[in-house]
This record gives structure tokens, C-alpha cells and sequence, in this order.
């Protein structure tokens, strides 16, 4: 602007004006792309790729955002692709939640949707996923992990735009098919993690055979062993008899008395728990309201 | 010493399990079981007295090496030795089987209140033994046609009975869980509660064997006895039975009674503590009472028997049957069974299993 303002001096009125209008214009531009970006429409946020560490070429990041318009369209869940090299103050999962939060990203009134971060800064690949009440889009831990072992085979070779693409092949993919229900949250805690079944192509007899071998196995040593156990107790015989047998007629119970002296209340959070899966470490989520996710270093 | 002479050929009485009284065996005459008056056991025991030879001498047990005192008899009908130790009080001469009962060991202090006879007789005992010795999967198939029957012994076993009245108190913490959800949140509500008990109970009957040498815990398995069938104690019962009398006092009987009794109380009062999800003993304070006490004789079988060189025994209760005993277990049927079951069960579950995976 300083440098602008050199130039209106020396210049006759109509250039002045021209210029003042030209840099309002510019503002102006800046500032409506802005709230465009952070308008949250009912088909999510405008922008899906947000690559500011400078991963993707142009080709690259243009069709993410193809795909990832398309399928949240479809599927009427947001997604968001994010690169960056730095995170502040904040680690891998704040980043990835704070993110969504304050760039429109989010379908409908629920605002829920996938967010991938690829953070540079701390080396790690993180899914985040936020408000999905809705039964389709609930990812279990087990399901985020399938998609992680793919997608992060990419991380590792360097092929960031590999993340984000098989990513998006992947994501659809476990919405549609997987099971999910209300036992999620109700048993979260107890069990740790919701039980949804991951999807897979059916097997078949003599695999499904060769999986249960030693479990099979197993179980009939177990079986043999207590029939075994039982047989060896018969041999010798004689029991004791009970109590039953000399008692003379009733109990009389003369003083009965069952006291309540105080309630003790434990309180969870349930949320749909997060863990990293094998092969490295990673980040685990139960950060603000309704947000779960899980990562992977690289 | 008494014996019951057949008053038609002079032979020598029983009693018959089957038929519940006396029988002669060699003629088939029978007596019923008479119940003396106070005035008539006192002349008989007076006249047994009168007529008994018998000596006493210390002699030290083989077996353990404890000082015995044994008595010798000569037996009325064939002039043998008949020799006793301290505690026997019905046999049989080893020479002509002359059934002898040994008055002054089953009178006075020593007079059984009550009696629980035989029930069966020694043929039917050696049949329910056989009986024993097939069944069991894993017993070897020689076992049953192999084993040699030795000796068997009906022997009544001394016994003391109890009744208590047991008070019984209990305190105890206990829980209750309730679960609940609240938009995000579960929360779990423990109510917790003091409970406090207070019982009386009663027991009948609970019998203690008084035999020194009769091993505690094979007694204790060879129960129940049927209480219906115990009937006032009369010596002819006892002819052509061993029998023992007691070698322990009531009361030196009646704390391990009164355990019995106290524990069966406890568990009872433990079990009137329910509907919660933990309960928790403080506290408890279990009287027993003793209110009754009974001398009493209750009938065994001792089958004695040899199998592959070695001897064994097993006990059986003479009035219900029930064997106390182990069987050989054979480790050729062993492995049998566990590998059958084993691959039995492997193809099941298998074929669960897959049907499982596949569906």
C-alpha cells in the first residue's frame, strides 16, 4: 500500500481514483474468497484440498478437489485434504481438529466430515473425523486402521499425492460397507473399542477351513481335557452329602436388616475410542466435542 | 458272652438283612427281634457273665506299634480261642463261626441307644461290589473279572449323632450397580448397603464316627444314612456282624459335630444375603448349641480284594450301598477317550467354525 500511495501523489486525479478503487477491489476480492472458503454450504466447504506445505502439483491437487467435491456430494459427508509444514504450538490431532473447525469444513447441520492431514511438521498422516452420529459415517478403529495400513504405504515412499488419492479410493469404500450401530457407544468404554466388522470379500470353504484350524484345535484340546478330568473324578466314588440333609425344618430369620448408606457415581465420556495400530505410533484423539480420529507416523 | 442258640436244633442264629430278624441256617427257624425290658437285658447279661471264660492280657498291636489291651475268649460252642481287642463287642469264632456278642461291651455306658440294621445280605453286597467294578469308563475291562474278592466284612461302626441349634449372626457390605447414559456420558451408581442377619437354625442327626481306627474321611463319604430305618438297639442285630464299640466319647466328638453344624449354618445364613451384585462378610459370629446326643451303630461292608498282586478296600454302606472307593484308572482308555473327544470335537468345532467365517 506504501508503495501505492508513492505513486498517487505524483499522479493526476482520475489515476488516483483508479488506483484507490483497483486496491478496494483487490481487498474486497480477498475478502469475499474468504468468507466463500469458510461459508459452510450444506455441500460442505468449497475448498477441499488445502495443500499449503506444497505437496501436490496444481494437476494433482485439482483433481483431489474433483474427487473429493464428487464423492462429498455423493455421499453427503465433507472431506478436506490438508498439507502442512508447521503446527505450532499445537500437536498433530489439535491441529487436525482446529483446522476443520475454523474452515468451514463440515456437511449440513452437523458439519460432519473427514478431514486428512498430512502434517510435515511432526511427520505424521492423521484422520479426523468429526460429529459423525449418522450411522453411515461412523469409522471404527479397526476400519481406520485398514485404511491407514494402505494409504501410509504412500507415506512411506514419499508419495504424498498416493496418501491423499488412495485415501479417498479407500474412504468411501469402509462408509458403505461397514456395520456400524448404536452398541458403539453405548459398550464403548467397557470394550474399548465399537464393534464393526470390517468388510471383506467372503470366503471360501476350504479357507474359511484353513482360518479355523487352530482355533478348532484348541477348543478340542480344551474339550478332551475337561471330559478327560471328569472321567479320572468319577472313578472314585463317595461323596459328601449336603447340608440339606440334616437340617431340621426352616431357617428362622429373626433380625434382617439391609441398610443403604450412600450412592457412589463414576462418570465416562463415550466417544468412539481411538488408537494407533500396529506397525508405529501415532496420535490418538478424544479432543473437543465430537471429534475422534487416529494417525500414523512416517 | 451271648449267642443265640436255634431253640428247635441247637444251631447257631442269625440276623437276616432281608427278611429282619433272626434265622437259623441250618434249619430255617426264625425269631423275631425281641425288645428286652430294663429288668430282662439285666438277667441276660447277668447269666452271660456267669457263663464266659475269658482272660485278659496287653499285647502290642503289629500294626502300629501301639499297647493294646486284648481279651480272650473260649467260644461256648466249639472251645477255640476267640480273641478280642478292647473295642470289639460282636464277632465270630474264627473256627466254627459261632456268632458271640461281648455283653459288657454293649451294656451300661456302652449300650448303644439306637441301630440302623443291615439291610442286605452278604451275597447281595458281593454282587453291588461287582457291580462297582464295571462301571467307569476309563476302568481297565480285567478289572471287573480279575479282582479277587478277599474278605468281606459286615461291621457295624460305632457312631455318635448330634442335634444343635445353631444361632447364626452376619454383617456384611454389599452393592448394587446401576448404569445410566446421559447424552455423552455414562454413569455407573454404586448404592452401597450395610446388611446384618440374625438366624437360628437347626440340625438333626449329624453323625461323627467314634472308631479309632475307622479313617474320618471315608466315614463321612459313606454317608447319608436313612434315618427312617434306625430303630431302638437290640443285641440280635448284631449276631453274625462284627461290631466295635465306641473308642471316643460323645464329647470328645462333639466339636468336630458342632464344625459341621456351624458351617452348614453359615452358608445358609450367607445365602439370605441376595439380590446384589457384591456382598462381603464383616463379621460373623456362629454359636452352636448342642441339644442331643446318641450312641448309635450304623452297618458298613469292608470288601477287601486283591488286583494285580497289590490289595485294596472299599467301604460300602450297609443300609444304602454306596461305595467309598477308587477305582484303577486305565491309561490305555485314557488316551482313548481324550484322543476320541479330541478329534471328535476338532471336526465339530471345525466345522462351526468355517460355517461361522463363511456366513
Amino acid at each position: 500500500m506504501k508503495v501505492g500511495m508513492k505513486y498517487i501523489h505524483a499522479r493526476p486525479i482520475w489515476l488516483r481514483v483508479c488506483m484507490m478503487a483497483f486496491c478496494l477491489m483487490l481487498m474486497g476480492n480477498v475478502w469475499m474468497t474468504t468468507a466463500w472458503a469458510v461459508e459452510s454450504l450444506e455441500s460442505g466447504s468449497a475448498q477441499k484440498v488445502f495443500d499449503q506445505a506444497s505437496l501436490f502439483t496444481e494437476s494433482q491437487a485439482e483433481a483431489l478437489e474433483e474427487r473429493a467435491a464428487q464423492i462429498a456430494e455423493e455421499e453427503q459427508y465433507d472431506i478436506a485434504i490438508v498439507t502442512t509444514n508447521y503446527t505450532g504450538s499445537m500437536v498433530t490431532y489439535e491441529y487436525a481438529e482446529s483446522f476443520y473447525e475454523n474452515n468451514g469444513i463440515g456437511y449440513g447441520d452437523n458439519k460432519q466430515g473427514f478431514l486428512l492431514l498430512i502434517d510435515m511438521d511432526n511427520r505424521q498422516v492423521y484422520i479426523d473425523e468429526y460429529n459423525a452420529w449418522e450411522e453411515n459415517f461412523q469409522l471404527s478403529t479397526r476400519e481406520r486402521d485398514a485404511i491407514l495400513d494402505v494409504i501410509m504405504e504412500y507415506a512411506y515412499d514419499g508419495d504424498f499425492y498416493g496418501v491423499a488419492d488412495s485415501f479417498l479410493d479407500e474412504l468411501p469404500q469402509y462408509l458403505n460397507n461397514g456395520i456400524s450401530g448404536d452398541a458403539d457407544y453405548q459398550y464403548a468404554i467397557e470394550h474399548g473399542e465399537p464393534g464393526q466388522q470390517e468388510v471383506q470379500e467372503p470366503l471360501t470353504f476350504p479357507e474359511a477351513v484353513k482360518e479355523s484350524l487352530p482355533l478348532a484345535a484348541l477348543t478340542a484340546l480344551v474339550i478332551a481335557g475337561i471330559t478327560l478330568i471328569i472321567l479320572i473324578a468319577v472313578q472314585k466314588t463317595g461323596a459328601k452329602p449336603s447340608s440339606a440333609e440334616y437340617q431340621k425344618g426352616a431357617l428362622r430369620i429373626y433380625r434382617r436388616n439391609d441398610t443403604f448408606i450412600n450412592t457412589t457415581v463414576t462418570k465416562h465420556k463415550i466417544e468412539t475410542s481411538s488408537s494407533s495400530g500396529g506397525g508405529g505410533g501415532g496420535g490418538s484423539s478424544h479432543h473437543g466435542g465430537g471429534h475422534s480420529g487416529g494417525g500414523r507416523s512416517f | 458272652m451271648i449267642n443265640y442258640k436255634c431253640p428247635q436244633c441247637g444251631a447257631y442264629m442269625i440276623y437276616n438283612p432281608a427278611k429282619k430278624c433272626l434265622i437259623c441256617e441250618y434249619c430255617g427257624k426264625t425269631e423275631d427281634i425281641k425288645v428286652l425290658s430294663a429288668e430282662e437285658q439285666a438277667e441276660l447279661l447277668q447269666e452271660a457273665e456267669a457263663s464266659s471264660e475269658v482272660w485278659e492280657e496287653t499285647v502290642t498291636e503289629e500294626t502300629n506299634g501301639e499297647q493294646v489291651m486284648m481279651r480272650h475268649y473260649i467260644c461256648k460252642n466249639c472251645g477255640a480261642e476267640i480273641m478280642t481287642d478292647e473295642n470289639t463287642a460282636a464277632t465270630m469264632c474264627g473256627f466254627c463261626g459261632n456268632p458271640t456278642l461281648i455283653e459288657d461291651r454293649l451294656s451300661g455306658e456302652t449300650r448303644p441307644a439306637k441301630v440302623i440294621p443291615f439291610s442286605f445280605s452278604r451275597e447281595e453286597a458281593i454282587e453291588k461290589f461287582r457291580a462297582w467294578t464295571k462301571k467307569g469308563k476309563l476302568t481297565p475291562s480285567v478289572f471287573s473279572s480279575s479282582a479277587s474278592l478277599d474278605k468281606v466284612t459286615g461291621l457295624y461302626v460305632p457312631y455318635w449323632i448330634y442335634d444343635f441349634d445353631v444361632d447364626a449372626q452376619m454383617q456384611a457390605t454389599a452393592t448394587r450397580v446401576r448404569h445410566q447414559r446421559k447424552g455423552q456420558y455414562e454413569y455407573i451408581y454404586t448404592d452401597h448397603f450395610a446388611l446384618d442377619r440374625g438366624v437360628e437354625v437347626g440340625y438333626e442327626r449329624i453323625p461323627a464316627d467314634a472308631s479309632k481306627k475307622m479313617p474320618d474321611d471315608v466315614m463321612d463319604r459313606l454317608e447319608p444314612f436313612d434315618y427312617k430305618e434306625m430303630v431302638a438297639f437290640e443285641m440280635p442285630y448284631l449276631s453274625g456282624f462284627q461290631a466295635d464299640k465306641y473308642d471316643y466319647k460323645g464329647e470328645e466328638l462333639e466339636s468336630r459335630a458342632a464344625a459341621r453344624a456351624s458351617s452348614y449354618a453359615e452358608t445358609a445364613t450367607r445365602n439370605t444375603m441376595n439380590g446384589y451384585a457384591t456382598v462381603n462378610v464383616v463379621h460373623k459370629n456362629i454359636r452352636p448349641k448342642r441339644t442331643k446326643m446318641e450312641y448309635t451303630m450304623f452297618p458298613a461292608w469292608i470288601v477287601n480284594y486283591t488286583y494285580q498282586g497289590k490289595s485294596y478296600f472299599v467301604t460300602m454302606n450297609g443300609q444304602t450301598g454306596k461305595i467309598v472307593g477308587k477305582r484303577p484308572t486305565s491309561v490305555a482308555r485314557a488316551i482313548g477317550w481324550f484322543a476320541g473327544v479330541y478329534a471328535g470335537s476338532f471336526a465339530i468345532v471345525l466345522l462351526i467354525l468355517a460355517a461361522m467365517m463363511m456366513g
